[in-house]
């Protein structure tokens, strides 16, 4: 038997702030981690990174944005074709993200250029291109997919 | 519009995933030889450079064997491949999100339980790797889930 997913009223301009505020947020909230001193620094840091990661979670739960995301047996053909589809566009910025990345690696090791090597750097790398992995898909469907009544 | 006809190459769907197995353990081991030993070593960096040429020989076969609907302009695919190809992507997005959050959660765990990584100066081979990966996963899924066409077709 299959089900649909009900999809809520999620506005694509809501949609779209959402995603900005997910992947702005986490950027902002490390320039404002690298450039600002203690104590201001917290004063931008806690209610950015609260942002970013509230969004985030919000890109992980697709179901919530009523968006056409989920497994085969939740959606309908449309969905799936266009999942599928917003799949393949994920996956050919991801994997250029990566070869890009790896390229740059072994340039910059050569070359002298920057490299992430402090803590701070490692970590916000790692968790950086880690989240956009992972929400990368829902956000462009969310940025895409068009509001119902259109 | 005249679509262009992709050049083929038939073989069954087992002798395909060996391909995929035997691309990847290329691989595999290409990448580990330059981590463990390092690439001063001659001997390594000529084992290294012939396991790429093999992956890239066998990449390449596995692509024409799948008429290349991963790098294949659109419309030169018919609707069948076409959703073949998206349902590669989407299967080949799952695997590489695995993989990078496998390879990102060791990086960040070894310091702190003392586990084995490789210098810096030869972390790029694992860089490497994850590119090739990400290159070639759409092509190997669908080299790995394609049914063999011409025997259904004589089931039929």
């Amino acid at each position: 038997m299959t089900t649909r997913v009900s999809l809520p009223p999620v506005a694509r301009r809501t949609r779209r702030v959402l995603v900005l505020t997910a992947y702005l947020g986490y950027a902002a909230m490390l320039l404002a981690w690298t450039l600002l001193e203690q104590p201001v620094r917290w004063l931008f840091v806690l209610p950015l990174g609260l942002a970013a990661i509230l969004a985030m979670g919000m890109l992980l739960m697709p179901q919530l944005l009523g968006v056409s995301e989920g497994a085969d047996e939740q959606l309908d053909e449309r969905q799936i074709a266009l999942r599928n589809r917003t799949y393949l566009n994920a996956y050919r910025v991801l994997g250029a993200l990566v070869v890009l990345s790896a390229l740059y690696y072994m340039l910059a090791q050569g070359g002298g250029w920057w490299l992430p090597r402090s803590d701070l750097e490692t970590q916000a790398f790692f968790w950086g291109s880690w989240l956009i992995a992972l929400t990368l898909p829902t956000a462009i469907t969310a940025w895409t997919e068009p509001d119902l009544r259109e | 519009m005249t679509r262009t006809a992709l050049p083929t190459l038939t073989l069954l769907r087992s002798p395909r995933r060996a391909l995929v197995i035997t691309q990847y353990a290329l691989l595999l081991t290409g990448s580990a030889l330059v981590l463990v030993f390092g690439y001063g070593n001659l001997t390594v960096l000529l084992l290294f450079i012939l396991s790429a040429l093999l992956s890239a020989v066998t990449h390449t076969t596995l692509a024409l064997s799948v008429q290349n609907i991963a790098q294949a302009r659109v419309e030169t695919l018919d609707e069948r491949q076409r959703i073949a190809r998206d349902r590669a992507f989407a299967a080949a997005l799952r695997g590489l999100t695995v993989c990078l959050s496998a390879a990102w959660g060791y990086a960040l765990l070894a310091p702190l339980l003392g586990w084995w990584l490789p210098p810096a100066e030869r972390a790029w081979a694992a860089l490497w790797g994850l590119a090739m990966l990400a290159y070639s996963l759409p092509t190997s899924v669908a080299a790995w889930t394609e049914a063999d066409l011409d025997r259904e077709r004589s089931l039929a």
